[in-house]
């Protein structure tokens, strides 16, 4: 019997694995005192080797950002130095930004902090990925 | 000896699954293989663009695939449908490169999208394609494991191609050009590091940012960005669609510390580490404020409205409702953030204001060489703040006047010319156009790398760009 669940674990394990997501901690700050709740963070990765945090909604394809047929866009000010362009970017394509702290294992406690655009209530993009994708077809006359 | 039987039949009859589970495993390797492909690529099957990420995934599915059989035949109707695929996308992306060219873009993720339409109509037979391994087919094998297998013959492009890079060509490092004046250096601590850039926001007060950020590094303690805020009224400057009247490096740290003899951190006054009930910008919360003071609507908004207390609990969470309620009856909208962040900053972190005193230089008396050369002096001792006109630094912008910190000089390993590490107040994305003279600086790891919200610019963009320095005096 031994044997057969050795064997039964060696055939599971030649299973994929799943994209690469994980649990983080994520911190706001209310009332000058920390909050930290948990979300679900997953790494997109490019052929350049960048990565860039994305919901998990996102991560399955579900997001329609992600899918969205690029267009040129005409952003008002976008080049300003009045407010982050990332910012204005988002803004643009129908979502909301949001700088936020996080921390993952590999950070070992560490908090980092990013800015996401959030779209609807589960679906997000950090605003880096965004300005990758759409740096190009932004007018800047 | 009857036992010793007993085990010998229960250890064959295991072994005897196990092969027989082997052996079908083996035999559906191909068609889960195929089924998981299919699965991975249907998504961009069914988009009606296809961009250069979708390229990338397609890619790596084929590879995923590959790892998957093993190098094993499949049969002819597997092949033949990856083959189909292989078509349709490579259409697809033709079509999208098509469109993209008619629009006037001419990249994508940095790649120039004509050489890449060349090598996927197979007119440039000389091109080496970052994902043609994608192309590759694979060889279509009959049910004849004594034969060998023909060689399927989807041919995209002819088979000898002259290797020549579709991405932009690598710079060979040139030797190592001694330059005196281009020590390199880098300054971080635990306050201010390449991990967190900090973000304005909505706002323009990147002048503020980077005071903030020079205080924050010389004392290694957050102090407060909007608390160094200097323009003569907020609710002007944050007006939707105003024009911000902008600020001084050095003129608003040094009156914030002549006024109040500390500092105001930044967990005593938030610049960003907050979270709005309902998520939106910082600039559109404020006016919202301004704008229930300003119409007599403040006391009427805190009972319908549930965000409304929670969201100042979280940004003034050291003033209370009666003190806000006072002000709007006795001023309305006038000086109420100003009062709001005082208020929030009544507790202060002492420090001795001589050893934050600042030297300032700049272009309206200054060459911008003689500029450059305090820069250079300066940022071998510590951080420096400058003001530039930031649409010469990133060319194609449209606005000017900036304000960042330098953090850091060095000698391009590249192209050998002096370049400085520039901290922005933008968040981590990289917002520049890059070009020879200005790169993004990413923080790498076993993961990956990632933008850091800092950039790089070499010497002489910089020197057309700077406008004025700002350092220690001590």
């Amino acid at each position: 019997m031994k044997i057969f669940f050795l064997l039964a674990t060696i055939y599971s394990s030649t299973l994929f694995a799943k994209p690469t997501c994980e649990e983080a901690k994520i911190k706001i700050i209310f009332d000058k005192k920390p909050i930290i709740t948990s979300e679900i963070l997953c790494l997109r990765k490019t052929a350049e080797n960048m990565v860039f945090y994305i919901s998990e909604t996102c991560a399955q394809g579900e997001c329609e950002v992600l899918n969205r047929e690029k267009k040129i866009l005409e952003i008002k000010d976008y080049t300003s130095t009045v407010g982050s362009p990332g910012f204005k970017l988002c803004t643009e394509l129908g979502g909301v930004p949001q700088i936020f702290e996080y921390s993952t294992k590999k950070d070992k406690g560490k908090w980092q902090s990013t800015e996401r655009c959030l779209f609807g209530a589960k679906d997000f993009v950090e605003i880096s990925l965004l300005v990758r994708e759409w740096k190009s077809f932004i007018n800047l006359k | 000896m009857s036992l010793l039987r007993e085990t010998t039949k229960v250890f064959m009859y295991i072994l005897a699954a196990t092969i027989l589970t082997l052996s079908q495993v083996y035999a559906d390797a191909c068609s889960d293989a195929f089924l998981n492909l299919e699965s991975d690529i249907k998504p961009l099957m069914n988009k009606r663009m296809t961009s250069y990420d979708d390229m990338y995934f397609f890619s790596i599915s084929i590879d995923h695939y590959r790892e998957r059989v093993k190098n094993k035949p499949c049969p002819p109707v597997v092949l033949s449908k990856i083959a189909t695929y292989r078509n349709e996308i490579k259409e697809k992306r033709l079509a999208t490169i098509t469109k993209f060219i008619k629009l006037g873009i001419k990249e994508e993720a940095g790649r120039d999208l004509n050489l890449e339409a060349d090598y996927l109509t197979g007119k440039n037979p000389r091109a080496q394609y970052e994902f043609a391994g994608a192309f590759r087919p694979e060889p279509i094998v009959e049910n004849r494991p004594d034969t060998k297998p023909p060689v399927e013959t989807i041919v995209i492009n002819p088979p000898r191609v002259e290797p020549v890079i579709v991405t932009p060509p690598r710079v060979e490092p040139p030797a190592q050009v001694s330059d005196p004046t281009c020590g390199e250096v880098l300054h971080q601590n635990e306050t201010v590091n390449l991990q967190n850039a900090r973000n304005q926001d909505s706002v323009g007060w990147c002048y503020a940012y980077t005071a903030a950020d020079m205080l924050s590094f010389k004392l290694n303690r957050k102090v407060s960005a909007i608390s160094l805020i200097d323009p003569p009224d907020i609710e002007a400057d944050v007006a939707i669609g105003a024009k911000p009247i902008g600020g001084i490096i050095e003129g608003s740290a040094r009156k914030y510390l002549t006024k109040n003899r500390g500092v105001c951190l930044e967990e005593n006054l938030p610049s960003s580490d907050f979270k709005f009930c309902i998520d939106q910008r910082y600039q559109d919360y404020i006016n919202y404020l301004l704008d229930l003071a300003r119409t007599n609507r403040f006391d009427q908004a805190l009972s319908t409205n549930s965000c409304l207390e929670r969201d100042l609990r979280s940004l003034f969470p050291n003033v209370s409702i009666p003190q806000i309620q006072s002000h709007i009856r006795q001023k309305g909208s006038k000086k109420l953030i100003e009062m709001l962040n005082e208020l929030q900053c009544s507790r202060l972190t002492s420090v001795n204001p001589q050893t934050l005193e600042m030297e300032t230089h700049n272009s309206f008396v200054l060459s911008k060489t003689d500029l450059m050369k305090h820069l250079d002096r300066e940022i071998s001792r510590g951080v420096v703040g400058i003001g530039y006109d930031y649409k010469t630094v990133s060319v194609g912008s449209t606005e000017g006047g900036h304000a960042s910190l330098v953090v850091g000089r060095r000698v391009n390993p590249a192209n050998g010319s002096c370049e400085y590490l520039v901290r922005n107040s933008w968040g981590k994305a990289c917002e520049q156009k890059e070009d020879s003279e200005v790169t993004c600086h990413k923080n790498c790891d076993s993961t990956g790398c990632r933008y850091s919200g800092h950039f790089w610019v070499s010497r002489s963009r910089l020197t057309s760009a700077i406008a004025d320095v700002n350092y220690f005096k001590r």
